[in-house]
């Protein structure tokens, strides 16, 4: 177990290094002069000599090659920067975004597998009837229209229209904070990004669903005389779920590449909004900041995944 | 990421779209065909033929081609002429689909847009596909360690949330249908690989490629005559799906105000102005329409991809 974790840990560094390098390169490469983006009026005014000493002091007129070392070498301490636009710590803008994206794609994930797991094993036990078909249309409209286009139409009725929800924000603007007012800016976004997810989901459930209920115990037991429901409870959905665990893992991705969109859209706060500001306005460190934290996460996750399988299924092996 | 599990649900999603690891053998067919003999790719299409949103999709896609092509002589104005009289007009007999902030007939628009998606849809589909048969065969033919470093960075593209480096990279190109294509060829590529490679083992290894090569074939003409039919069905099904991704993306970047340039009518951009509340509230006719025409086109291609899925499989009677 230890060793599969360092084992894991050290294939993971290579990758890094590689994403990283990537990353750097590209936003060097990146049209526009950071310097000119991050100045004030006065200092637009200011000298060459002036830039000079900036740049300098920035480490933007160093080699290539030297600032990438610098860099990774100041990354493994655990410094990403400073953010030229906004003048703070990467690390400590950083922070403060993760928590509402991870607030925005956890309950995304939740939504999607409340309704994409009790859909797949439905559609499982009635093979070929109406609901199985019906289901797998679903998941294929949800995949094929485009999420800003949901998340505008999801605006545009319920807040425009209906005026049920806030049209974006993580909470009325001056109002008390509570549970109530948090929920209701949460659940447009969330359910939008949750579209995306619940096709494959649904489509997993249901295949694993149905290899499972295809099983020798699941005969033995129906012989046996156990109950319907808990012989798809217990015996079926329990094993169903161990293939859905990478599943989850697997649509990480695509999960993060939903939050710059729905970010924008529903003006939510969180790395992917930040991402997008980072790419306009030319702030190198916090692009590579996002970059880096995001590949992080989703290799963190798809280790956990592989851990919650193997807790799940004792005839995985780590 | 490096996950047996992980791969084995890839795989299992390769050998859905090449059905079953086998490559399409005509003896299972001739025995059905008693009376008279037809050949693959006849009974493929007739089974294509039989799945109806398929031929659906078929007919819209085909239709909108047309529109693309003769986009000239369809619209009713010039999509980019700036009409200081109309702006935002609502929908009317002289703009059946009114006009845009600037004045622009959105008609027009809708319709010079169907160049760049299907541009972009074919283009970046087929460079994904030719990048991905390349890598693919040079990881089933050669092995060793060219197979373990291609496999290894298709891990890295599939697990990473690419959107964000494609983001950067279109910053740092400059955003036109050329970079969107070049950008979704080199991130979409891994899916083609995996199948390619997939394929290339498994065909090496079976009867009618042994007995070629024992008949004295040459290597090239096995690789034109009988692995390259046997990749060719699931190759054309990926594509298909790629395409509608692609379609996908480039809105979406376009969406972001990171796709094709301004003025050049493209239907995410067109959405673009309904990032405002007012126009999003008010002006439905701006961005409903360019939104349902991505959605349904998408969906099209899907319905065209899952037709071509069931067609190929070999598994499936007539």
């Amino acid at each position: 177990m230890l060793r599969y974790l360092l084992r894991r840990i050290l294939i993971a560094i290579p990758v890094l290094l590689g994403i990283l390098f990537l990353a750097f390169v590209m936003t060097r490469a990146l049209p526009g002069d950071p310097l000119l983006m991050m100045m004030s009026i006065e200092e637009f005014e200011a000298s060459e000599e002036f830039l000079e000493t900036r740049r300098e002091q920035l480490g933007l007129s160093d080699p290539l090659p030297v600032q990438y070392i610098t860099w990774v070498g100041e990354v493994v301490q655990g410094n990403l920067g400073v953010s030229f636009h906004r003048r703070a710590n990467v690390a400590e803008v950083i922070a403060g975004r993760i928590g509402p994206t991870a607030l925005l794609t956890g309950t995304a994930v939740f939504m999607a597998l409340a309704v994409g797991i009790p859909t797949g094993v439905i559609a499982a036990i009635r093979q070929n009837s109406w609901f199985d078909y019906t289901s797998a249309a679903g998941s294929m409209l949800a995949i094929s229209i485009p999420n800003f286009f949901l998340g505008l139409m999801a605006i545009y009725v319920f807040s425009l229209q209906l005026g049920w929800l806030p049209t974006g924000g993580l909470n009325t603007l001056g109002a008390e904070p509570s549970f109530v007012d948090s929920l209701r800016h949460l659940i447009m976004p969330a359910g939008v990004l949750a579209a995306v997810l619940i096709g494959p989901y649904v489509r997993y459930t249901r295949q694993s669903m149905l290899d499972v209920l295809h099983q020798d115990y699941i005969t033995t037991a129906t012989a046996k005389g156990v109950k319907r429901s808990s012989i798809l409870i217990f015996h079926g959905l329990r094993n169903a779920l161990v293939p859905l665990t990478t599943v989850v893992a697997i649509q990480i991705p695509a999960l993060l590449a939903g939050t710059v969109i729905i970010e924008t859209i529903f003006t939510w706060p969180g790395m992917g909004q930040l991402v997008l500001e980072g790419i306009s306005r030319r702030d190198y460190p916090i692009i590579v900041g996002v970059v880096l934290v995001s590949a992080v996460l989703v290799m963190v996750f798809n280790l956990l995944a592989d851990l919650l399988a193997a807790v799940l299924d004792p005839r995985i092996r780590l | 990421m490096n996950d047996e599990r992980t791969e084995q649900i890839l795989d299992e999603e390769a050998q859905a779209l090449i059905g079953a690891g086998e490559a399409p053998d005509p003896r299972g067919d001739m025995k059905r065909a008693k009376a008279k003999i037809q050949s693959p790719g006849r009974i493929a299409w007739r089974r294509f033929l039989r799945h109806r949103l398929a031929l659906g999709g078929m007919v819209f896609v085909g239709i909108l081609f047309l529109v693309a092509i003769f986009a000239e002589f369809l619209a009713p104005y010039d999509p980019n002429v700036v009409n200081t009289s109309a702006f935002r007009t609502p929908p009317s007999s002289e703009h059946w689909l009114g006009t845009d902030s600037a004045g622009r007939d959105v008609l027009s628009r809708l319709i010079f847009g169907a160049r760049v998606s299907l541009t972009v849809g074919v283009a970046a589909a087929l460079s994904a596909l030719g990048l991905g048969t390349l890598l693919g065969l040079l990881a089933g033919v050669v092995g060793g360690w060219v197979d373990s470093f291609i496999m290894r960075a298709v891990d890295v593209f599939l697990s990473f949330p690419s959107l964000m480096l494609i983001l950067l990279l279109v910053a740092v190109l400059g955003p036109s249908i050329g970079t969107i294509v070049v950008v979704i060829a080199l991130f979409e590529w891994p899916t083609a690989a995996r199948i390619v490679r997939q394929m290339a083992l498994s065909v090496k290894e079976t009867d009618f490629v042994l007995s070629a090569r024992a008949v004295g074939s040459s290597r090239w003409r096995i690789m034109r005559k009988h692995v390259a039919p046997a990749v060719l069905s699931p190759l054309t099904v990926v594509g298909t799906l790629l395409a509608a991704q692609a379609i996908l993306l480039e809105a979406a970047l376009s969406f972001l105000g990171l796709g094709v340039k301004q003025p050049q009518a493209s239907w995410g951009g067109m959405l673009e102005e309904a990032k405002s509340l007012t126009i999003l509230e008010q002006m439905p006719w701006m961005w409903i329409p360019p939104g349902l025409t991505i959605a349904v086109t998408v969906l099209a291609i899907n319905f065209i991809g899952d037709g071509l899925r069931d067609a190929f499989d070999p598994r499936q009677q007539m």
